[in-house]
């Protein structure tokens, strides 16, 4: 079969990501010559706006799946996916995606890629491009077992045109197995904040920083001033100086800023890899070898203690 | 509670990009003179379950790495921070991918076992593949949680913290599981005190070949995934520095700067 | 001929080297430079990691390792810091010395109060008129009732008036003899009446610092007196093998932080288009400069080997010393130049390293103090 399925999740919306995913779904679909195929788990409501997109939207929308759970959200997917017979699955780069994928392909006899960045067809094979070695290379990864199930960075990708007539919207119920896992509470961090994913001005801090103090004074007031959300590498976050939501990087958010302004941060790959799609990239480090002078447009060599109480001023006189 | 964490021992992924080299022939980054070190999310998987066998009485931790010899280091290194016990299963071929992994570390886990909770890292810093967890829950037919960061006990339940895009999650879990550990603050591995250094090669260790799990072939037939190209892409980088003869100068040079590339000003 | 670390050394080795990475960052480090602060809590977590029991015997609450095994945990230290270092060193020197030296009780007293880090030690050697002529020194120790009277003055003593410090205090307890037979070895707190420290103001080890010692009517009672009324020279010799082998050791873990600076700024300062390293100029340097590292390396660690091997090893140690002290002073000095004005910077680090390797060929034996010794065992005695 050469149908390419989708999955997503009601709870993550249909958002920038989703309307990414599904656009590279299209195009596969057509490169391939089938169907493209939604399979939306959860509340039907957004379904509606995807059935433009798509030639068929499977909802799984039983009162069961009305929240998201693991283990019930896997076996519905894995029980459509078996159902469609798809040539690949694509799925996000989101936590729910990420947990889901590889266990999927297990249960479809097929090959799993997580953090994919783009999808290559040849003939029959499917080619998926990814990240390594902490961002340092990049490897293509040629999928052997058939479906290729993949997450993809989606938020980048160009959405698909509505088609002519929209796919038609089903519903089914699944058969659902008893749950050996359940979330039984989530917590949001900052709710009413954007998401770093989104933002246009990101202010990040790093181990330069030296705690965690500076965080909510001055690099804060910094990134009030600019409209920026506030971000951290991985040693700030490993340090306890800031929430493990702030951290960017090979393990952390991938985020496509305009501007990412990174005070105190060293540069590795590994954070690195996380800001590679930033437009431009500024750097205030006391370190002249930091790396992170190497991906910057913009730099000073300065502690940035001296540094931002007087930009702070010089911002504020500018935005007059 | 009988525990398990598989560590994967790495090239030190600190290498700094400029020394980093691939053999785009092999396909894998070459080693140089870096060091191997043991993954970093499996050093948290590993404190994870130290800080869990402290609530648990009577737990046992034993670890487990399907690697070359010098991954027998790693596993020391476990056994002087206190794990009670190693296992080491030979690794011939080089860069098994993902689902090859998940069988042999299954069928040294079967083995082994059973275990109430096994612990793998997240992903590992090199091939970064994320998938090992959960391929291997799949092979022993146990669930599986991601992101853990904090583990409690809750009667002869798990009480899990899981990191989310957003937040946090927690969750209520039954054994046996496997769980991909991720970094937090209170997971960064403890240093091993001297004197188990010393203690540590006298431990035993146990040493599997892959005929002891009764696996000729763990590669799934045809393969799982391969690596067809590995490549370092080129980047161009021109970091303009601010200019000023004072720091205020300079600031001022910083603050147009900044103003002009967020555009909001 | 075994030139590798067993699997524990390499783990020792690593374990110390993220010790330091977590408590040491090139920042902090910055900082404590800039106030002349020793950092106590990084002396602690060596205390907690139980680095400091590594060569004491474990009846008195240490882990009975081996020279080799603290010469492993000096370089690693050392390729952070050469100054803070120097707290280890002296806690192990001076604490062996009174194993070898001390009485059983004085053991079973001193021994866990430093491995607890309840204390450190410091030794107290020289004087105003009394550097390599050790002998000329003028402090004296006269008894009163049960113990002595203490007065003098000491200087150039590391680490003397930091807190919880005893001091390691060599004194003539009988000045009409020859000074081999006429100096004692006491153990005196540093807040103890009539002790006054004073922080001197020298070119490197600020953290640690130097200081000043005067004793005015000091008194000290009978129990401090380590090794016996007139034992002092033997005390001092005691424990030189092991003082210079780990100052070799401190030596070359100094000079390899000063070449991979040095390497790394090669690989990134680019003058003419292309990073200096590429130049033949500054590639034959540091190559130089590593091979001697290596060469002094090898040079100490068959000294330890045959230390370890109970050999007579006098002569080896001797040169090990002489050499590393030399080539660290050495590679300083080509690392400021490497780095151009950069090494000159207070805002580099390169300074930093440059004025703390300055005092290794004159702390513990002089180059030309070294000299002489190893002629001496060679059959030359000179003048």
């Amino acid at each position: 079969m050469n149908d390419i399925v989708v999955c997503l999740f009601s709870v993550c919306g249909f958002e920038k990501a989703a309307k990414g995913l599904v656009g590279e779904g299209r195009r596969l679909a057509a490169r391939c010559g089938g169907a493209l195929r939604v399979i939306l788990v959860g509340d039907g409501a957004i379904a509606s706006e995807i059935a433009p997109l798509a030639d068929s939207v499977i909802v799984a929308d039983q009162a069961e799946l009305s929240e998201y759970q693991p283990e019930s959200y896997l076996a519905a997917l894995t029980e459509l996916c078996k159902i469609q017979k798809p040539k690949a699955v694509l799925l996000g780069s989101d936590t729910y995606s990420l947990e889901a994928v590889a266990r999927l392909a297990h249960r479809l006899g097929g090959s799993a890629v997580c953090d994919g960045s783009a999808v290559r067809l040849d003939g029959e094979k499917i080619f998926v491009t990814r990240q390594v070695y902490g961002g340092k290379a990049q490897a293509e990864i040629e999928l052997k077992r058939s479906p290729a199930v993949v997450s993809l960075r989606s938020r980048s990708l160009a959405p698909a045109s509505p088609q002519d007539a929209p796919g038609e919207v089903r519903h089914v119920v699944c058969t659902l197995p008893p749950m050996r896992t359940r979330i039984i509470e989530r917590k949001v961090d900052d709710p009413g904040n954007v998401r770093l994913e989104d933002a246009r001005v990101i202010v990040a801090g790093g181990r330069g920083i030296g705690g965690a103090e500076p965080f909510s004074t001055e690099l804060r007031q910094l990134a009030d001033i600019l409209g920026a959300q506030m971000a951290a590498s991985r040693a700030a976050c490993d340090a306890g100086w800031v929430p493990a939501t702030w951290q960017v990087g090979q393990t952390g958010k991938k985020v496509a800023p305009e501007l990412y302004i990174a005070i105190g941060v060293s540069g590795a790959s590994q954070h690195m890899t996380g800001v590679s799609e930033a437009k431009n990239i500024v750097a205030i480090n006391s370190d002249p070898e930091a790396p992170i002078f190497k991906y910057c447009s913009l730099g000073m060599v300065a502690d940035y203690r001296e540094v931002i109480p007087l930009l702070r001023s010089k911002l504020g006189l500018l935005h007059k | 509670m009988n525990i398990l964490v598989c560590i994967k021992q790495i090239i030190d992924p600190e290498v700094p990009v400029r020394d980093f080299r691939i053999d785009e022939a092999k396909r894998q980054a070459e080693r140089g003179s870096a060091k191997l070190v043991s993954n970093i999310f499996c050093e948290n998987a590993l404190e994870t379950a130290l800080q869990l066998r402290e609530l648990s009485r009577g737990s046992k931790i034993v670890t487990l790495s399907y690697g070359p010899p010098s991954a027998e280091e790693s596993l020391r290194k476990a056994i002087a921070m206190k794990a009670d016990g190693a296992a080491l299963v030979n690794q011939e071929a080089e860069n098994p991918d993902p689902l090859t992994v998940a069988r042999v570390l299954a069928a040294a886990a079967r083995k082994l076992g059973p275990f109430d909770v096994v612990m793998v890292g997240r992903e590992a810093g090199d091939w970064g593949a994320g998938q090992t967890g959960s391929l291997l829950a799949e092979e022993l037919g146990m669930p599986c949680v991601s992101f853990v960061d904090r583990i409690e006990l809750d009667g002869s339940k798990l009480k899990i913290r899981r990191q989310t895009d957003w937040g946090w999650e927690f969750l209520q879990c039954e054994t046996p599981i496997v769980l991909t550990i991720t970094n937090d603050e209170h997971n960064v591995p403890r240093i091993p005190k001297v004197r188990d250094v010393m203690m540590s090669g006298r431990q035993p260790l146990t040493k599997l070949a892959l005929g002891d799990l009764g696996l000729n072939n763990p590669v799934a037939e045809g393969g799982y995934y391969d690596v067809a190209k590995l490549f370092i892409p080129q980047k161009e980088s021109k970091c303009e520095f601010v200019v000023g003869d004072t720091p205020e100068q300079r600031v001022e040079s910083l603050a147009r700067g900044l103003a002009k590339l967020s555009g909001a000003l | 001929m075994d030139f590798t670390f067993t699997p524990e050394q390499r783990l020792l080795r690593d374990s110390v080297r993220e010790l330091m990475k977590r408590h040491a960052s090139p920042e902090y480090l910055r900082q404590l430079e800039q106030d002349q602060k020793f950092p106590y809590d990084l002396y602690s977590a060596w205390v907690e990691a139980g680095l400091l029991g590594l060569s004491f015997p474990e009846e008195y609450g240490g882990l009975g390792g081996t020279v080799l095994d603290v010469m492993i945990v000096t370089e690693e230290i050392s390729k952070i810091s050469t100054d803070l270092v120097m707290s280890y060193s002296a806690a192990i020197f001076c604490g062996l010395n009174i194993v070898r030296n001390g009485s059983e009780e004085q053991k079973r007293y001193w021994i866990p109060k430093l491995l607890d880090g309840e204390i450190m030690l410091a030794i107290c050697m020289s004087e105003p008129d009394a550097g390599s002529d050790v002998g000329a020194m003028r402090t004296a120790a006269v008894r009163q009732g049960d113990g002595w009277l203490i007065n003098g003055q000491k200087l150039w003593t590391s680490g003397a008036g930091l807190k919880n410090t005893v001091l390691c205090v060599y004194a003539k307890t009988n000045p009409a003899v020859h000074y081999r037979e006429g100096v004692s070895f006491f153990l005196i707190d540093n807040d103890t009446p009539g002790v006054q420290c004073r922080k001197l103001e020298m070119l490197g080890r600020r953290c640690f610092g130097t200081y000043e010692v005067f004793f005015r009517d000091a008194i000290v009672p009978a129990e401090r007196l380590v090794g016996g009324e007139n034992h002092g020279w033997q005390c001092m010799l005691s424990g030189l093998d092991v003082e210079r082998l780990v100052g070799a050791a401190m030596n070359i873990g100094g000079a390899q932080a000063i070449v991979d600076m040095a390497l790394e700024y090669s690989k990134e300062r680019v003058q003419f288009g292309r990073p200096i390293g590429t130049f033949q100029s500054i590639a034959h340097m540091i190559a130089d400069m590593q091979t001697e590292i290596e060469a002094g390396r090898a040079l100490m660690w068959r000294a330890a080997a045959m230390m370890a091997n109970n050999e007579n090893a006098l002569k080896e140690i001797n040169m090990a010393k002489l050499y590393t002290s030399e080539l660290y002073a050495k590679v300083a000095n080509q690392g400021v130049q490497i780095m151009g004005a950069y090494g000159l910077s207070a805002e580099y680090d390169m300074q930093r390293l440059f004025r703390n390797a300055r005092s290794a060929t004159i702390e513990a034996g002089t180059s030309q103090t070294q000299r002489n010794l190893i002629a001496g065992l060679m059959g030359l005695k000179c003048r």
